[in-house]
């Protein structure tokens, strides 16, 4: 399997609270990789972290082999190939939902605009929100400005993309639309890297799970492993109280 | 309902404000001879002049200011002040276009006011050194008071229609043509007839104020000024600033002198070197009759 | 009506004096709050930038930052009309008697003093932008510039566009303090008129007359402005007191 993203010995700290400690794994292609915990335990940091919307305090970043830190990547290359969908979307409010996602791609990678409509209709089209392409943000419910945040950073073409809560900002009734996107991305071989607490999610789509605590990861293995054999007690607590409601 | 009480209410206090202002108490000035007379009344004069510093010497009145010369005559024919302090020049002026006005000369000594030439005349000022003090000192000396008196009398009856062409000639000019000596830049109000004033011709020779289109300056100084400035062998330009601005603008050079019916007084020699006086005047008081 | 004649008289004789005067006055304001928010843009974009890495790039930005501050306080501490005496005198002194021509010391005078109002206007355009929005572009790979250029100022433009018109209103009004350099605008011109004339009311009527024409005339092609810009998606409408059926309206928009 060939590794992309690899975080060795990731710190995090705020003024005097260490938020992350010793955060080390590795991302293969085509792993789908779900990130559960409960609030606080520093799992949207992490993934923040990841893409440098937070600079890590301690610890390396190495994708595709490189440090991130070193000369060799530009941060703006970088951020283009690590693609981040948003608990709160962050669509940009001043475009509709094409411009949305053609904007990036001729701001940073330069494409023609030809090009870049062809790729952002593309993706509308596959998360099913072409026929939205001149609504503005404000016209569109949480659901569908998430799909076209999702294909706004799939036009970019990145090779893994970040998930940070995607469908907690949601009503009930929206999250399924989302979920579907998602699954289909997972099941088209997309890297993805998905904080949740949609459990359902992390048990059937995810190839491997991680659960983190305190700053911490406890465990890291198959989703198999996670929710039927728990090894801490602190995710068996945590698994329980999700998995009784 | 509800609307009309808050519109009837206003009305009422409105009606309230406005009678509580009435009108003010004014003083009868219509036998006053001497200005002993005056007790009692409201006299102004324009900030920043000896004409406000006299109003002390008058027994009982009340002194106001204004900053702008135009605004005296106003305020005296609104009624907010008895009358203003000015110079013999403009009363006739001032009284020959409303014969509703008249005043009281300001006689030095002979009505118990004192004043010395200095300040009752008018100057030039220059720069402080500046060598010009001697050279138009003789320019001036080559000036009759005759002559002085003529073109007062001459200016009088221009500013009471300054734009129409008279068929007169100006009696002070020079025989010299020659402009060849460079620009000679003086400053002025331009709101003090007959000294100075304004107007929207260019008839009976005013000279175009420098930076605004379409307004002329004429009056006394400035005929002096064209007089000066020929006998020098120099083109004139008129500047136009606020009375207050007046001797910043020779102060920093952005004009070579002030010609603007400025008295020398001592406060002002300190700031600028003055010439010996181009007139002398009277101060009177203007009121109503 | 004797006052009612001499002021159709002023308007009929001095109208080339007036309207050149109404001329400048619009000249100056117009330009002046185009400058100043200009300035004000800069400002307020250089000081919400983010710290740069590099120790001399940072020191920099903080003596930038402080040098605005400066002169914001005392831009926005000050009367405009103390400050054209200032600039305008104070030059002439410097210079050895060269003065500023009038129009443009008006202009600059006016620009700055607008700056330092929009500096604060445009900050807090910057920072009222939700914070999501620039971690949206620089999630995609924008620099900050292009996230400030593409996603941040025009949300910032169409939120304080407002506070721009409500600036060039006040110019217009304010300009009037230009007369004491002997900026040839409409109050100085009124000036000119009743020096000549000696009718001070009447003559400030035909001004006020002016002024408010100028001044209404302009609030509402830009309040017609704002609504075009704003477009079908105003939600600012909810609730307000211009369209009482503001829920149905939005509720047939979606």
């Amino acid at each position: 399997m060939e590794e992309i993203l690899r975080l060795e010995h990731l710190e995090k700290t705020f003024g005097t609270h260490q938020v992350l400690r010793d955060i080390s794994f590795s991302v293969n292609k085509g792993d789908v990789i779900s990130i559960i915990g409960s609030s606080g335990s520093g799992k949207s940091t992490m993934l923040r972290c990841v893409n440098l919307l937070e600079e890590p305090t301690g610890g390396k970043i190495i994708f595709e082999g490189k440090d991130i830190a070193g000369k060799e990547l530009n941060l703006s290359q970088y951020r283009a190939r690590v693609g981040m969908v948003f608990q709160q979307f962050n669509l940009f409010n001043n475009m509709n939902a094409l411009e949305n996602c053609v904007c990036p791609q001729l701001t940073v990678l330069h494409r023609k605009r030809e090009e870049a409509e062809k790729i952002a209709r593309d993706y509308l089209e596959r998360v099913g929100m072409s026929a939205y392409c001149n609504a503005r943000p404000a016209q569109l419910s949480g659901g569908q400005k998430q799909r076209v945040a999702i294909a706004r950073t799939l036009s970019m073409n990145p090779d893994i993309i970040l998930f940070d809560e995607p469908t907690s900002a949601l009503d009930p009734e929206m999250v399924g639309e989302v979920l579907d996107v998602m699954k289909r991305l997972a099941g088209e071989g997309f890297t993805m890297l998905v904080v949740t607490h949609e459990m359902a999610f992390a048990r059937d789509v995810s190839s491997r799970v991680i659960f983190m605590d305190g700053g911490v990861i406890l465990e890291d293995a198959a989703p198999e492993e996670i929710f039927n054999n728990p090894k801490q007690a602190r995710t068996r607590e945590f698994l329980s109280r999700y998995l009784s409601r | 309902m509800r609307r009309i009480v808050s519109i009837v209410l206003a009305a009422a206090i409105l009606c309230l404000a406005l009678t509580a202002c009435g009108s003010r108490q004014k003083t009868d000035l219509s036998k006053a001879t001497t200005i002993a007379d005056l007790k009692g009344a409201v006299i102004a004069g324009q900030a920043g002049t000896f004409h406000l510093d006299v109003i002390d010497q008058i027994e009982g009145v009340e002194k106001k200011s204004y900053p702008d010369f135009t605004d005296l005559l106003n305020a005296l024919k609104s009624g907010a002040i008895d009358g203003y302090v000015a110079e013999e020049p403009t009363a006739l002026e001032v009284c020959g276009k409303d014969d509703t006005l008249t005043y009281l000369p300001f006689v030095n000594n002979d009505t118990g006011f004192t004043a010395t030439d200095a300040e009752t005349g008018i100057a030039v000022a220059f720069q402080t050194g500046s060598s010009m003090v001697a050279t138009v000192n003789d320019i001036l000396a080559t000036i009759p008071t005759e002559t002085r008196q003529e073109l007062m009398a001459q200016m009088v009856s221009l500013s009471a229609d300054p734009d129409t062409q008279s068929s007169d000639a100006i009696v002070l000019q020079s025989s010299n043509t020659d402009t060849s000596n460079g620009v000679f830049r003086i400053a002025m109000e331009c709101a003090y007839a007959p000294f100075n004033w304004t107007q929207t011709t260019d008839a009976n020779g005013a000279v175009p104020i420098s930076g605004k289109d379409n307004l002329y300056a004429s009056g006394y100084d400035v005929r002096v000024a064209k007089y000066i400035a020929a006998e020098l062998g120099m083109s004139l330009e008129v500047y136009s600033y606020e009375w207050d601005s007046l001797i910043a603008a020779v102060q920093s050079g952005a004009v070579d002198a002030i010609i603007a019916g400025m008295s020398p007084t001592a406060e002002r020699e300190e700031q600028v070197d003055f010439t010996d006086c181009y007139y002398n005047s009277n101060l009177v008081v203007i009121i109503k009759k | 009506m004797e006052f009612i004649r001499e002021v159709l008289g002023i308007i009929s004789q001095y109208y080339s004096y007036l309207l050149s005067g109404v001329g400048y006055t619009m000249l100056i304001a117009l330009i002046g709050t185009a400058a100043g928010f200009l300035i004000g843009l800069l400002t307020g974009v250089i000081r919400t930038a983010p710290k740069s890495k590099n120790a001399v790039l940072c020191a920099l930005h903080k003596i930038v930052n402080a040098i605005i501050a400066v002169y914001i306080e005392v831009f926005r501490g000050t009367p405009m009309m103390v400050q054209a005496m200032v600039i305008y005198w104070g030059y002439a002194f410097l210079n050895d008697g060269a003065t500023l021509p009038l129009i443009p010391a008006g202009l600059f005078i006016v620009s700055i003093n607008t700056g330092a109002y929009m500096a604060e206007i445009v900050r807090g355009g910057i920072i009222s932008v939700d914070r999501g929005q620039l971690e949206g572009a620089y999630s995609v790979g924008m620099t900050h510039a292009q996230a400030m250029v593409k996603v941040v100022i025009p949300q910032v433009l169409q939120n304080i566009l407002p506070s721009i018109s409500n600036e060039f209103v006040i110019n217009i009004k304010d300009t009037s303090v230009l007369n004491v350099i002997g900026v040839t605008e409409l109050y100085y011109m009124a000036g000119v008129i009743k020096r000549i004339n000696l009718q001070t009311f009447q003559v400030y009527t035909v001004i006020c007359i002016l002024y408010f024409i100028l001044t209404f005339t302009v609030t509402r092609l830009l309040r017609l402005a704002e609504k075009k810009l704003a477009g079908s998606d105003n939600y600012t409408i909810c609730g307000s007191g211009s369209d009482s059926q503001a829920e149905i309206h939005i509720r047939e928009a979606q």
